[in-house]
């Protein structure tokens, strides 16, 4: 016993410890407040849902911040790639056709959403990396072409109609787990082997924490860059094809909250703002503690505007807690070098 | 003809010229275009998109942004739309205290910014968000309409001085504020010397915190003013009326020639900006072309103008060594 206390004791506690103690915090908190509501199995079910959404969102932002810059343009990518691949379920949408003919329908859908939120992150990329912009003037300019697109192609309106096989993406249920849940852990793994456990990932890294060097030690920084910008395009188009099917429907402001929401949840997971660090399992629980959060929020009747200005205040929190650290930790380095 | 060469590296020359070739081709399409009332209803309604992008350029200019203008915006808005319709208070009361809302906004950006070394992008992003969802919860998203609003504040909104719209005016005032600042105090001389190298800035002596802090309350400042200004317009509230507006400052900066590199940009170049922002999306409408097309316009004009800068910023830059050489 006494071996084990020693052993946790000199085991250095990560940020990541830290997070899952507040995961668990605000799970008891808001298992005491409505312990009928919040751990049923309706709502817990709803939660796998939503969470998924936020998630693909935050791990594509997570990897654009390590690298020091930032993507606006995520959730205008996603709306794009979702009206774009609506119109396309709805045009192939057609009673007669067998069920190998719609499932053929809904890959073809999917491969567009995919291939146009591989061309939006191409245009980030080449605009960023290739051609040296600020990433916020880029996103930004991106941002705001993406949603005139999408406006109009929509003309502002929902696009629906599609063959009622297509909600089962996000509606429906493998066992007890819902679908998007399993999406979301699905490329949360391919995420962590991709960031962590690659030589690409690894220069993600290093390009965070000092481009110049990273780019004398011989590694192709602009291509290294560019398929950040790729990588946040294809998951954002990822999580345009699960909330057109949750929503059996694609609008261009469906996802309108999740830009500050991504860029909270992936600053509470741990993900320095300033670049150079980052980890998937920091932010898949800070995915969770976020959506905790604002499903409990609402079970205890706060309004739903107030969960957005909550959002504002933790992340701006969060980071002030962060820079706090960090000045202490930097008065101690000082202190030794006296 | 070698001051028209000077003068035709000089960004904001090219800018005009940019606005004159515009000008020729919209009023080839419309007859309305060139006319006095076309120009004078089209800056009225631009001047608040004028009054924010000069608190926005400064910011651009440090390197940073401040896209919780529409926020700040929005406050000035509904705060100045409850004080007219409920209270016995006038604008001007109502235009001060307003003011001094969005400055107390603005300095905690700027404190935020500056002490804790925070990007602004982020504290600005969140500031709007916080912004935003305290104006729902107090309002309820509640419109104000002309009918509640006192006849003193109807007439003076529409007061002219020799033809011209108070608006305008107001705006003309705060341009002329801002180049001031800009060029003969030694604030404005700091923000340039910050956005050109910060590290520079402060061996130089400047208080780089207090620049900042500056800054975004300056940015505060002119918000307070332009969301009242703009309830002189439509006079009305609608809380929602500004929701992405900060893209639109940001274009009308960045068209202007004002860069997030930190350093370069002038009031000028930021006023021209405006200048082709207004003429393009009132030639948008002029030409009859869809409206649906306005931000897929703005998109593109954004971009354009970014790689262009960065684009000459790289060739200067590679210009410089040859020089040498050659001395």
């Amino acid at each position: 016993m006494n071996q084990i206390l020693t052993k946790l004791k000199s085991r250095r506690l990560e940020k990541e410890d830290y997070l899952v103690l507040i995961l668990v915090a605000v799970f008891l908190i808001m298992t005491i407040l409505k312990p009928d509501r919040f751990l049923s199995a309706m709502n817990l079910d709803t939660m796998g849902r939503q969470f998924a959404e936020l998630g693909i969102f935050a791990l594509g932002m997570m990897i654009v911040i390590v690298t020091g810059g930032m993507d606006l343009s995520i959730v205008a990518t996603s709306a794009l790639s979702g009206i774009i691949g609506a119109f396309v379920l709805r045009s192939m949408n057609n009673p007669e056709y067998t069920m190998a003919q719609t499932a053929g329908s809904f890959a073809v859908a999917i491969l567009v959403m995919l291939a146009v939120g591989f061309i939006a992150g191409l245009l980030n990329g080449v605009l960023v990396a290739v051609i040296g912009l600020h990433p916020v003037l880029a996103t930004l300019g991106t941002q705001t072409l993406f949603n005139g697109i999408s406006l109009l192609l929509s003309r502002g309106a929902a696009i629906s109609g599609f063959s009622p096989l297509y909600m089962k993406i996000g509606n429906g249920s493998i066992g007890f787990l819902p679908i998007p849940t399993l999406i979301f852990v699905v490329i949360s793994v391919i995420c962590y082997l991709l960031y962590e456990k690659t030589v690409w990932g690894r220069s993600v890294y290093m390009l965070g924490n000092n481009p110049r060097a990273t780019n004398f030690s011989g590694v192709n920084t602009v291509w290294v860059n560019l398929r950040v910008y790729l990588c946040s395009g294809l998951l954002a188009a990822c999580a345009a094809v699960i909330m057109v099917s949750r929503y059996n429907s694609a609008k261009m402001d469906y996802g309108a909250s999740y830009l500050l929401q991504c860029i909270a949840v992936a600053v509470l997971g741990g993900t320095d703002i300033l670049g150079g660090y980052g980890k998937v399992k920091g932010t898949v629980i800070a995915v969770c503690i976020m959506q905790m959060l604002s499903t409990g929020f609402n079970l205890l009747g706060v309004d739903r505007f107030v969960v957005n200005m909550i959002t504002g205040i933790v992340l701006i929190s969060v980071l002030l807690f962060n820079a706090y650290l960090a000045r202490k930790r930097s008065n101690a380095k000082k202190g030794t070098n006296d | 003809m070698k001051a028209f060469k000077k003068l035709k590296n000089h960004k904001e020359f090219q800018l005009l010229v940019l606005i004159a070739i515009l000008c020729i081709f919209i009023s080839s399409r419309s007859d309305v275009f060139f006319t006095i009332s076309n120009f004078r209803d089209v800056f009225m309604i631009n001047s608040v998109l004028g009054i924010v992008s000069l608190g926005m350029t400064l910011c651009i200019i440090t390197g940073g942004i401040d896209v919780s203008v529409a926020g700040m915006l929005a406050c000035s808005l509904s705060l100045a739309g409850n004080l007219l319709a409920y209270t016995p208070l006038n604008f001007w009361c109502a235009l001060v205290l307003c003011t001094l809302l969005c400055m107390m906004i603005g300095v905690a950006n700027g404190f935020l910014i500056s002490r804790f070394n925070i990007p602004p992008i982020v504290v600005t992003l969140g500031m709007l968000s916080i912004l935003n969802g305290t104006i729902l919860l107090l309002t309820k998203g509640a419109w104000i309409n002309t009918s509640q609003f006192p006849r003193e504040f109807i007439e003076l909104s529409r007061a002219r001085v020799y033809g011209i719209p108070i608006q305008i005016i107001i705006w003309v005032i705060l341009i002329v504020l801002t180049a001031y600042i800009m060029k003969y105090t030694t604030m404005g001389r700091s923000i340039y010397a910050l956005g050109g190298n910060q590290v520079s800035a402060e061996r130089a002596g400047i208080k780089t915190n207090n620049v900042l802090m500056f800054v975004y309350t300056y940015s505060g400042f002119l918000c307070g003013i332009a969301g009242c200004v703009y309830m002189t317009i439509v006079q009305q509230v609608d809380t929602q009326s500004f929701t992405g507006y900060e893209m639109s400052v940001v274009a009308a900066c960045v068209v202007g020639g004002a860069s997030m590199a930190g350093g370069v940009g002038s009031v000028l170049g930021s006023v021209l900006g405006v200048v082709f922002m207004t003429l393009t999306n009132n030639g948008i409408v002029l030409a009859k072309i869809s409206s649906y097309w306005q931000d897929v316009v703005i998109g593109v004009v954004i971009l354009i103008a970014v790689t262009v800068d960065v684009i000459r910023a790289k060739n200067e830059i590679k210009r410089l060594p040859k020089i040498d050489v050659m001395e």
